[in-house]
């Protein structure tokens, strides 16, 4: 197996007289290679270790960036809401609708459909075909109308029953 | 019937009885071929370098319209604005970005929203750098100049 020194032409020399970051980056590289060759394709054995493989990774990349991409997961983790959350939402019955109210995202009249399914957004109130908003909710948390975010009010924890210390949050 | 079948009742209808806010802005808007290629040709907003000239918008519906906002450009070459390229006609607008869209919103919106654009460039996001840099340096006769430039030669 040719190393990276080698296959770039650079003699270990070379390297260490450059700067000590980019040695260590080359080092960590060689030695990720290593135990690649020997743990990598031998995924199928379950006692095999591959934590060291992983750890080396992750010191490969660059702190900037891992730092980036965990807040980009963040981000698509906070995207849409629940299944759970939209099948939640209140339905609105059939008697409550008027004639002409129509869906806001498919501007379609609600009594088009003889038996509507007709949903509401906690707080704000707006009211959208249940399919139509369902789409929406699965990549978005926020009211198409007024951007409401519907995630934002989660139920509070019932404090009632929670004894208060008469002096909490008085410290100093 | 589909959501853009709708717009297009809708809009048909707006353009021919002259609502108040539309018809000052825009001058025609039609679909090409389908419903998911629109042309629409608005006004240069009075009060700005584009008064007097009409621009041709080009808007095509992505699949999951109106859960996605609809793609608009500008003619390509056409456009010398801070938030236009101009070399693409492509435009920067918060409303038109996927985080920024809602679904209530309908090509009529969008149309306004870049007529408003026009009014009132925004030289933080620039994709049209030289333009944006005038307007920094608030130099009106320079911008109404290299504007005019562009879209009368």
């Amino acid at each position: 197996m040719s190393t990276y020194e080698e296959e770039h032409g650079l003699s270990r020399e070379n390297s260490e007289d450059a700067r000590s970051a980019s040695v260590d980056r080359r080092e960590t590289r060689s030695q990720f290679q290593e135990l690649f060759q020997t743990f990598g394709n031998n995924n199928s054995e379950e006692d095999v270790d591959n934590s060291m493989l992983l750890l080396l990774l992750s010191q490969m990349i660059p702190a900037s960036l891992q730092q980036e991409w965990m807040e980009q997961m963040e981000q698509s983790d906070k995207k849409g809401c629940s299944e759970s959350f939209i099948d939640s939402l209140p339905r609105i019955p059939a008697s409550k609708i008027k004639e002409d109210d129509s869906c806001p995202i498919c501007c379609c009249t609600y009594k088009e459909d003889d038996h509507p399914l007709v949903a509401e957004l906690p707080h704000c109130n707006h009211k959208f075909d249940l399919e139509c908003i369902s789409v929406w909710l699965s990549k978005s948390t926020s009211c198409p109308l007024c951007r409401d975010d519907v995630m934002s009010h989660k139920p509070g924890i019932d404090t009632s029953q929670v004894e208060l210390e008469e002096d909490w949050g008085m410290f100093g | 019937m589909s959501r853009a079948a709708k717009e297009y009742k809708t809009i048909t209808k707006v353009l021919k009885e002259g609502d108040e806010v539309y018809s000052q802005l825009i001058v025609g808007m039609e679909p090409k071929e389908d419903l998911t290629r629109w042309e629409a040709l608005i006004r240069g907003p009075s009060g700005t370098p584009y008064e007097g000239c009409n621009f041709r918008l080009h808007l095509s519906l992505p699949q999951e319209y109106p859960m996605s906002p609809p793609y608009v450009k500008f003619e390509p070459y056409a456009m010398p604005h801070a938030n236009v390229d101009f070399r693409t006609g492509e435009i920067c607008l918060d409303i038109l970005t996927k985080q920024h869209w809602s679904p209530a919103w309908d090509l009529l919106h969008v149309v306004q929203a870049i007529g408003q654009l026009l009014d009132e460039p925004v030289s933080s996001s620039p994709l049209n750098v030289d333009i944006a840099n005038i307007l920094k340096a608030n130099d009106m006769n320079a911008y109404y100049g290299l504007v005019h430039y562009y879209i009368k030669s």
